[in-house]
């Protein structure tokens, strides 16, 4: 069996390593990035990869920028989560808008990590599926329409 | 020409601080995280205490840290409220308990409610409880005595303590960013209580010795018998607009 993977994108590697390790009590393979940059690329080639755990504060790319490429340009269904000093209600909703599942305060709960690590896997496992369906749904009525055509 | 000096000092410490507290949030984050880690892969249940209680004092580290950050960019997005004067000090008396212990915590409140906002008041009481606390940490009678007055339509909140006292040479610098005499302390505790204070129009002082005498005559209220034993006294005034009548 394919493990899920978690993508960690953190420069503080402390902080790296303690959600990596919580992700992998529950059974997640882990990955880390220390830039946004590094982030993107690893999303990019590796399908594993469900959930983002993301720094907000990063040297170089913003979390915010992440987001957006990481939804616009790669198209990911990776469930990003933003992880964040405290956040305001004004950040919060800039982070959500620009496509994040949701976002952490730090210092975090390790119940809450897993809780929303988990919750946002589903979220990716039921986005993947709407996406097939859907791919279905217009291969049917290509084929459909393949057959009219023939007729 | 020194106070410029020194607001410009002020205005760099701040942003040192903040850069600082998001360091600050990345090792409490790192640290909390190994120790619920630990406690959760242990099956040795002292350990397991060990654990939980440094992800316990980590929390209240990060509260701390928290109204602080949010003081510096003035964010204090606290609700407003209607409550009793009494809950709101019940409720610091509560998160205070462990340091309160062989205390005697003497609250003589009427029924009183404010509207105004009630985490803002908490925060106000918590930090002079905490205060107080801390003074009588040698003393040998550990007495904190809380009441209120009601005078010239403004309401008087008194917090007073057996304690150390405050010596004469430093009862201009308390209030000051940063001022402690406290080993482990921020020097931040009296600063945010003035600042809180003068968010809802309110006022804080401490009560000087000339005062104090002065109080000591009086023998037409409670204050004689209140003030006994009491080395420091420090007066809340709040406006008659936030009384709720
Ligand atoms: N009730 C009191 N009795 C004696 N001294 C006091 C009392 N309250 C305050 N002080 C003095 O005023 C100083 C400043 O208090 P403040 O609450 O601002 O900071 P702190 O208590 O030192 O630090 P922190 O609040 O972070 O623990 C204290 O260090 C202490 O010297
Ligand atoms: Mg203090």
């Amino acid at each position: 069996m394919i493990m899920s993977k978690v993508l960690i994108v953190d420069d503080e590697r402390d902080v790296a390593d303690v959600l990596a390790e919580i992700c992998q009590l529950e059974g997640y393979d882990t990955e880390w990035a220390p830039t946004a940059e590094i982030g993107l690329k690893k999303l990019q080639f590796d399908q594993d990869i469900v959930v983002v755990l993301l720094d907000k504060n990063l040297p170089g790319m913003s979390g915010l920028d992440f987001i957006k490429k990481a939804k616009n340009d790669l198209k990911s269904y990776a469930q990003i989560i933003l992880v964040t000093g405290y956040p305001s209600a004004e950040a919060f909703r800039e982070a959500i808008k620009s496509g994040a599942y949701t976002c952490l305060k730090k210092p975090f709960d390790m119940n809450e990590v897993i809780r929303v690590v988990k919750d946002a896997h589903k979220h990716y496992e039921r986005a993947k599926q709407l996406k097939q369906l859907f791919v279905r749904d217009e291969e049917k009525a290509l084929k459909e329409s393949l057959d009219r055509l023939k007729k | 020409m020194r106070g410029e000096k020194r607001l410009e000092e002020l205005v760099e410490l701040s942003l040192l601080t903040s850069s600082i507290m998001h360091d600050i949030r990345g090792y409490l984050s790192a640290i909390k995280g190994h120790a619920e880690i630990g406690a959760h892969i242990t099956s040795d249940s002292r350990a397991k205490d060990k654990f939980l209680k440094i992800v316990d004092l980590i929390n209240q580290m990060s509260d701390m840290i928290e109204t602080f950050g949010k003081l510096y960019k003035g964010e204090l997005e606290f609700e407003q409220e209607e409550f009793f004067i009494s809950d709101s000090i019940e409720f610091a008396r509560k998160l205070l308990m462990r340091k309160l212990s062989g205390i005697d915590f003497e609250v003589k409140i009427p029924e009183i409610k404010l509207r105004c906002k009630r985490k803002l008041m908490d925060q106000v009481f918590i930090n002079l409880i905490s205060n107080a606390a801390d003074a009588l940490e040698n003393s040998e009678k550990k007495i904190i005595r809380i009441w209120c007055e009601k005078k010239n339509n403004k309401l008087s909140i008194f917090i007073a303590d057996s304690g150390c006292g405050i010596p004469e040479n430093i009862r201009r610098k308390i209030f000051s960013p940063f001022f402690t005499t406290k080993g482990k302390g921020t020097g931040m505790g009296l600063y945010i209580v003035k600042k809180l204070l003068s968010e809802i129009g309110g006022k804080i002082r401490l009560i000087n010795n000339k005062t104090l005498s002065k109080y000591k005559m009086r023998n037409d209220n409670i204050m004689y018998e209140q003030l006994k034993d009491m080395k420091t006294v420090f007066e809340i005034i709040l406006p008659n607009e936030i009384l709720v009548r």
